[in-house]
């Protein structure tokens, strides 16, 4: 910033304030005449003589929803304070912890360990026949009920009853995921409340796969027998690194390509889902034998995808069914289309997606369309298609016409930090 | 995570705060940058929005939106970047709530300096003008005499010391000086009708 910006604004910062004399005001206006928004700010201030702007600015300073720099000690330690307690709370889930529950609908005695011990065995023997009932959330918890080492036993024996395990998963995945509204009012709470209790200690285990900084919902399930992943997954990002997880994750997008958010992203026989976050992402972490994911919003048409082994990476256009008011999206001031996740990996054609569509569908003979197909189809890192696939429906010469098409003339660019190949699924009208 | 504790009184252009916003992308890291500028984002939002109460919440939900935002640009004038989205963020909330954007009137803008010119002795003690000028400060009401008087007559005055001296808020003060320019100026045209002022 040049020391005349800087002038400039401290001229305009005391004129705000009043402390400016009548040549320093002429001095104002005359920069007022060369740059736009101070002109604008000027003559609001000359509308509104009355009001008492520094007390306005002192208001906002004061809102803005910051960790006050003069105690930046103090967060640092405060954020010490929160990872210790995190792992102390970790170790606190597995004393009895039933009094201030917020769940009333429990399929048993809250009080009696012993029966909830009991019910966990009997449970996992059954291999939890509905895993994702409210019912299986307080299972859960009972299995956290009796003293650490005890729950711990449990846990390991029912590790080793191998088809116990995934549903052990699934528990915990769908108690991570129980109660997502409840979410953000406790993460706020577990970030800034210090005091250890148990209940805290359980909202701060339960906020694990919402991380602090971003809103983004993810899925992890930490592994059971490791009672100090949770903290770990709270302090780092993108927690599949650390652990191999098989998992899926992609964006979805509408017909040109712009991501749609808060899709339901289900898989097949749980009905507990995830949703897409705004940039129209999610991840779906330990995923095991499961073959159909299905994504849903009330504005589109319900998509399902049968995974084979191979699909990590997914991009899906989903075909819209009323109108999508994207007013908001287009109104942003600096549009680009670069989405904040590095992580994962984003397909994009050369000319845009539109124009491709455009492209494939114009070179497609007359006698071949019809209607409209899905297809899909692999990128690999450097931007190679390949893979080709529509539903059985398809004629095979259109199939042809558009897969040479693809191979020969698109140019994708992945956007990748892993550089694994991304399936593409769109639709195109023809 | 050192820079925290820096003293935040270091004159940094505006791109090393923009980077180091970058880097690490918190509300803290923000804040210098986006106090080097509230008070210019504040009056641009007053001036579209007319109510300082939206303007207040205006310039909060700027931060948000820059908090949000601005990791993924790429910047390279950080300030006329920020003024645009500014001023699209108030017109888009003036489209929300239906109102029309306000008209850029010339009349507010160019007139202290002009006034403090002639009154700091421009001008030549025949010109027709600085008659016309005494007869009309001397024409105008009390208070708006006095605070011109004080103003563009006195040496080292600012608004804030004629607020102290005539024991008035500062916002009366502004107003007084305001309106005593407008009257001047419609006097004087009406005496002389030459422009000028």
């Amino acid at each position: 910033m040049s020391k005349k910006q800087a002038h400039i604004d401290q001229l305009f910062r005391r004129y705000l304030s009043g402390d400016i004399g009548p040549g320093e005001e002429a001095e104002l206006e005359a920069y007022a005449q060369e740059e736009e928004a101070l002109a604008r700010a000027i003559q609001a201030i000359r509308e509104q003589p009355m009001l008492d702007h520094p007390a306005a600015v002192e208001r906002i300073k004061s809102r803005l929803p910051r960790a006050a720099r003069k105690k930046t000690l103090l967060t640092y330690r405060w954020v010490a304070a929160a990872c210790l307690l995190l792992a102390v709370g970790t170790s606190l889930l597995w004393l009895p912890e039933w009094s201030g529950n917020q769940l009333d609908d429990f399929a048993m005695r809250p009080t009696e360990s012993q029966a909830a011990e009991k019910a966990i065995q009997e449970a996992a023997a059954e291999d939890a026949p509905d895993p994702v009932t409210p019912a299986a959330l307080p299972k859960v918890r009972a299995k956290k009920a009796p003293s650490l080492p005890t729950a711990e036993e449990k846990i390991e024996k029912q590790a080793k009853q191998a088809p116990a395990t995934p549903s052990e998963e699934q528990l915990l995945t769908t108690k991570e995921l129980g109660a997502p509204g409840e979410e953000t009012k406790q993460q706020l709470a577990a970030n800034t409340a210090v005091a250890p209790t148990e209940e805290q200690a359980e909202i701060a285990v339960r906020q694990v796969p919402a991380a602090a900084a971003t809103k983004r919902r993810e899925l992890s399930p930490p592994p059971i027998p490791a009672t100090t992943m949770p903290a770990q997954d709270r302090l780092s990002a993108d927690f599949t690194q650390a652990v191999k997880l098989p998992s899926v994750a992609g964006y979805i997008t509408n017909e040109e390509g712009e991501p749609i958010a808060e899709v339901e992203v289900l898989l097949a026989g749980q009905p507990m889902g995830i949703r897409t976050d705004s940039s129209g992402f999610f991840v779906l972490k330990g995923i095991q034998a499961v073959e159909r994911i299905s994504f849903s919003h009330p504005n589109y048409r319900s998509f399902t995808l049968a995974l084979g082994g191979n699909q990590r990476e997914l991009q899906i256009a989903l075909e819209a069914v009323k109108e999508e008011p994207n007013t908001d999206w287009m109104l942003e001031a600096a549009r680009t289309t670069i989405y904040p996740n590095p992580i994962r990996s984003f397909a994009y054609p050369q000319q845009g997606m539109k124009a491709l569509k455009k492209a494939i569908v114009q070179q497609i003979p007359p006698e071949l369309r019809q209607g409209k197909i899905r297809i899909s189809f692999t990128v690999d890192k450097l931007g190679k298609v390949s893979n080709i696939s529509a539903d059985e429906n398809t004629p095979a010469a259109l199939l042809e016409n558009i897969g040479n098409y693809l191979r020969q003339n698109s140019r994708w660019q992945l956007v990748s930090d892993e550089n694994e190949p991304v399936e593409v699924s769109m639709l195109l009208r023809l | 995570m050192l820079r925290f504790f820096k003293s935040r009184e270091q004159a940094a252009a505006d791109a090393t705060l923009l980077a180091r916003f970058q880097e690490l992308p918190s509300a803290a890291a923000l804040s210098p940058l986006f106090e080097r500028y509230v008070e210019l984002i504040y009056g641009q939002a007053l001036h579209y929005l007319k109510d300082a109460a939206k303007a207040e919440d205006a310039c909060i939900d700027i931060f948000e939106h820059l908090l949000r935002k601005l990791p993924e640009q790429d910047i390279q004038n950080f300030r006329p970047w920020l003024q645009t989205v500014v001023r699209n963020h108030c017109l888009m909330q003036l489209r929300r709530e239906k109102r029309e954007p306000s008209q850029q009137s010339e009349e507010l803008l160019v007139h202290s300096g002009a006034l403090a010119h002639l009154l700091a002795g421009g001008l030549p003690e025949e010109d027709p003008r600085l008659e016309a000028l005494k007869a009309c400060i001397a024409a105008l009401p009390t208070e708006q005499k006095q605070c011109v008087r004080l103003f563009y007559l006195t040496e080292g005055q600012t608004y804030l010391s004629i607020a102290e001296q005539l024991s008035l808020d500062l916002g009366k003060v502004r107003s007084f000086i305001q309106n005593g320019r407008r009257n001047l100026r419609i006097c004087i045209e009406k005496r002389i009708k030459t422009i000028a002022i």
